[in-house]
């Protein structure tokens, strides 16, 4: 089943949430992936590497103005897409430009997005040879008589990013220190929205992750895990170990 | 502070036992990758550990303790294990 997607909010929030993937070749599902639930009226874009987790909600064309779905809620189709090479970033690049730009005033830039279907043209010339349910699976995003990107999807599980939302609770931390590479992914992350977009931060203790919010259409928040500091030597701890392995889990 | 000093080209790999140890505690903070040790380096034994490293194990220390560096005692937000 598909859903069409205003251009520009799709293109924010994927640029932006890709930020939090990088490459990992030991984690496959974490690898320059976006993580897609696709509810009745949009989609919600997550990505992480387990240091940063972002994700954002985007609302279907005439669908703007319902409220995002709750934690609690069940999409009813999920897909990990992987994007190793940025070619659906690279289309969804040249729509936020488009969106920028006076063409969008006249014409509807609208995608459409399809999950889970199968792999074309098939990597297996005959039907006959494939067996129900084990054909290629793919994520689409197409610009219609246009173009249209074809991902590859990691047919598994993605964490639980749920759980993690709701286990953030505020708190205040006497100190805390994000290490430069989180607060620049962060820096970037923001940009997609402008170079104006303002970062909040919502603090959960000195070794806890900070919640953070920015952008609009779509807003897109997301956990930032700070440096393990060690507050006796107010200093960075040596190691993670050192503060005890129960500050690794929120 | 502990600092690892690894050979290339040794006579014996005794010390690779210690620097996988060492690493698994992830304590080690400088790295030193040449043949020859700086005058007093070994003056200290509470400071210096040596480390004779042979072939890949020496490729793959210098990798892991290159991403240990680079995150310095980050916590992750989610473990190896709950991402299965």
């Amino acid at each position: 089943m598909s859903v069409t997607i205003p251009a520009g909010p799709l293109a924010r929030g994927w640029l932006s949430v890709r930020t939090a993937s990088v490459k990992d070749a030991g984690r496959p599902q974490l690898d320059r992936s976006i993580y897609i639930e696709q509810f009745g009226q949009g989609l919600r874009l997550t990505a992480a590497d387990s240091y940063l987790l972002l994700s954002a909600w985007v609302p279907a064309l005439h669908h703007e103005l319902e409220a995002a779905p709750s934690d609690d809620e069940i999409p009813y189709a999920a897909a990990v897409a992987l994007d190793p090479y940025g070619r659906a970033a690279g289309l969804l690049g040249h729509m936020l430009a488009l969106w920028k730009s006076d063409e969008a005033k006249t014409v509807d830039l609208n995608l459409v997005v399809h999950l889970n279907v199968p792999w074309q043209p098939a990597e297996i010339p005959s039907a006959e040879l494939q067996l129900d349910g084990f054909a290629a699976l793919a994520v689409t995003i197409e610009h219609p008589d246009h173009e249209r990107v074809q991902l590859e999807v990691y047919e598994g599980d993605y964490p639980d990013t749920r759980r993690l939302f709701a286990s953030h609770k505020p708190g205040r931390p006497d100190v805390l220190a994000l290490t430069g590479h989180m607060l620049a992914r962060l820096g970037k992350a923001a940009k997609v929205h402008g170079d104006g977009t303002v970062v909040h931060h919502r603090f959960g203790g000195a070794l806890k992750p900070v919640l953070v919010t920015f952008g609009e259409e779509p807003e897109v928040r997301g956990l930032a895990m700070p440096c393990a500091w060690d507050l006796a030597r107010d200093a960075p701890a040596v190691s993670a170990r050192e503060v005890g392995d129960e500050v690794c889990v929120p | 502070m502990t600092v690892l000093h690894v050979l290339d080209n040794p006579p014996e790999a005794t010390g690779a036992g210690l620097a996988e140890a060492m690493l698994g505690e992830a304590r080690a903070e400088v790295v030193w990758v040449n043949a020859t040790a700086p005058a007093g380096f070994y003056d200290d034994p509470e400071v210096v550990r040596l480390v004779w490293l042979i072939g890949d194990l020496a490729a793959q220390l210098r990798g892991r303790l290159a991403n240990h560096n680079t995150r310095p005692a980050t916590p992750r937000l989610f473990d190896q294990e709950e991402d299965r």
